[in-house]
């Protein structure tokens, strides 16, 4: 069994861990030959037939057709045009046109497939979650570190603080805003699995209020270890979180909320380690990584057994997602014109001013040259002289 | 818990599971609340909120049958802006506040609420779904312009929006799925239980 992952970079994003992972794992299985393509050298895998090909961004989508592949699919970690704002509506037309194209689905949250099913009712999805490497991410071996001495609330914010999405700023001011005596702590990336174990093992709380996620690992991550979440209600948030049981859910936009949650967790110790039994409980009986590669796997092979996806569904969604982002540009570039008009009305308006007034500098000029006016003004010293 | 709003209001916002008594969650939007002890306000606006934040959604709302005509707008907050779309050939209804039979007969539905944040009846909207239009330009409570509604910022944005909402309907369809999931996680059975927790 021959399997692709297209890739359009490598890095460290947990998005291509899990991708990454699969490709390992499956790799090591007898039979099977999984590999991460990168779409700048699909040229080297030419003469390769994969059974199947996975686009894992859209950015990667187009690949799909540029490789020898018996079938297709698209595996979605996000509704990708999320991550972008309204004035980039390139970016989410090409995002959101993933999910108009004649493949398959497989997708690690059921918010996805639910989203498809409405969008797509012709499309097959298969849910595959994102597994957990269970060896790294459990609680110590000799317990949890002690509470801190001074009853500081350890709090932990992860993410990218320049991705408007990861609202890693607000965060960051709900704990200073807090009235209990708090520690927090900032990663901005770069720890590896092991690190990212440790990290969340020293901490009472992570504070996650990111605004768009597919499924974000960081929270279950940290529930392995016996850490719980203070989260906003963000896409998949609810494929774990369970208000008081393992973690707090704050709405968006509200920031003394925030502040409230966590100043309780501070004052309530016996509520923080009834949510930390909660996250180990879920934790349990989340899949290992292991096991999400034989749910990809199984998820392949129904694929395969399936007819072939029709293509007029859809083109007839790709047609209805293309007008929306062609009226909403026509809206943008109304806009920008009426301002591009403004702009040029208030730059004549200046040029005008300019002009009156330079008009006005020579009469004036004109006007200091005159005999009457020389004697005036010497007149008008003579007269202050005195 | 109990709640406590308008008639028009509840129908919306409403909870099945909603008590006799217990604390009240009061839905305000925009405004200074003082309440008495054991009384809390959520809204998206105002000064005196417990919890800011647009009103959840009446779950049964969400299973409201589309409209009989998509292209008819109904427009809640400025009768200028109704007026101008009728000048352009909509077919529409003009209100002081959303009602559910305003809502059942509308397509598009523009909520201008003059403070900034989402609209508070703006998720029942969304649950119904219909194409929102609303002068959501600071708060959005998660939701994104483009993506989950329409967001304007002066009168004639919200005309614009809303005439392109109504004359294709069709485009409007993943804004319509993508609104309605945004809704579910403001579902009152999913929010006015997490509140009934926090205020145990």
């Amino acid at each position: 069994m021959r399997v692709c992952f297209l890739l359009h970079e490598l890095g460290r994003a947990g998005g291509m861990g899990v991708v990454a992972g699969h490709a390992e794992r499956l790799s090591a299985r007898e039979g099977w030959d999984a590999q991460v393509v990168l779409t700048s050298e699909l040229d080297r895998h030419a003469d390769v037939e994969w059974d199947f090909a996975l686009a894992t961004w859209w950015e990667t989508a187009e690949a799909l057709w540029r490789v020898r592949a018996r079938r297709r699919a698209v595996f979605l970690q996000s509704l990708e045009e999320r991550f972008y704002s309204e004035r980039e509506l390139f970016e989410r037309l090409g995002a959101a046109s993933v999910l108009a194209l004649p493949v398959d689905y497989l997708t690690v949250g059921s918010w996805m497939r639910d989203v498809l099913a409405e969008l797509r009712p012709d499309a097959r999805c298969l849910v595959v979650r994102n597994g957990i490497d269970k060896e790294v991410f459990k609680p110590p071996r000799d317990g949890r570190a002690a509470p801190d001495p001074d009853r500081r609330l350890r709090v932990l914010v992860e993410g990218n603080p320049g991705m408007w999405l990861k609202a890693v700023p607000e965060a960051v001011a709900a704990v200073e805003a807090m009235s209990e005596p708090a520690v927090l702590t900032r990663i901005e990336g770069g720890l590896d699995p092991a690190g990212m174990a440790a990290a969340y093992a020293d901490h009472d709380v992570l504070l996650k209020l990111s605004r768009v996620e597919g499924v974000a690992l960081p929270p279950i991550e940290a529930m392995h270890v016996g850490t719980p979440c203070v989260i906003t209600p963000h896409t998949g948030h609810d494929e774990y979180v369970r208000h008081r049981e393992n973690g707090i859910v704050v709405g968006f936009d509200d920031p003394p909320a925030v502040t409230a949650a966590l100043d309780e967790l501070a004052r309530d110790r016996a509520l923080l380690a009834r949510l930390s039994e909660g996250a180990l409980r879920t934790a349990a009986d989340w899949p290992s990584a292991e096991q999400s590669t034989d749910d990809l796997a199984r998820a392949r092979e129904e694929l395969a057994a399936a007819p072939a996806p029709a293509v007029e569904p859809a083109m007839a969604v790709l047609a209805a997602r293309q007008r929306l982002a062609i009226e909403l540009g026509r809206a943008q570039l109304g806009e920008l014109a009426w301002n591009e008009q403004a702009y040029e009305q208030a730059r004549q308006t200046l040029l005008e001013l300019q002009r009156v007034i330079g008009d006005k500098d020579r009469e004036l000029a004109a006007i200091r040259e005159e005999r009457a006016y020389r004697a005036a003004v010497q007149v008008r010293r003579i007269l202050r002289g005195r | 818990m109990r709640l406590s709003g308008a008639h028009e209001v509840l129908e919306l916002a409403g909870w099945e599971g909603a008590g006799t008594d217990g604390a009240v969650v009061v839905l305000g939007e925009g405004g200074q609340w003082t309440v008495d002890s054991g009384q809390w306000v959520v809204g998206p606006a105002g000064l005196g909120l417990w919890r800011r934040m647009p009103w959840p959604v009446r779950d049964s709302v969400l299973q409201l049958e589309p409209p009989a005509d998509p292209s008819s707008v109904l427009v809640v907050g400025d009768e200028s802006v109704a007026d101008r779309l009728r000048e352009n050939g909509a077919s529409v209804a003009a209100a002081d506040r959303l009602t559910l039979g305003a809502l059942r007969a509308a397509g598009v539905v523009v909520l201008l609420a003059g403070h900034g944040a989402l609209p508070a009846a703006a998720m029942a909207v969304l649950g119904a779904r219909r194409v929102l239009v609303a002068d959501a330009t600071e708060a959005t409570f998660g939701l994104q312009d483009g993506i989950e509604f329409l967001s304007c910022a002066s009168p004639e944005e919200a005309v614009a929006r809303a005439d392109v909402a109504r004359v294709h309907p069709g485009a409007m369809r993943s804004l319509r799925v993508l609104g309605a999931r945004a809704a579910r996680d403001h579902r009152a059975s999913v929010v006015y239980p997490r509140l009934a927790a926090d205020l145990a």
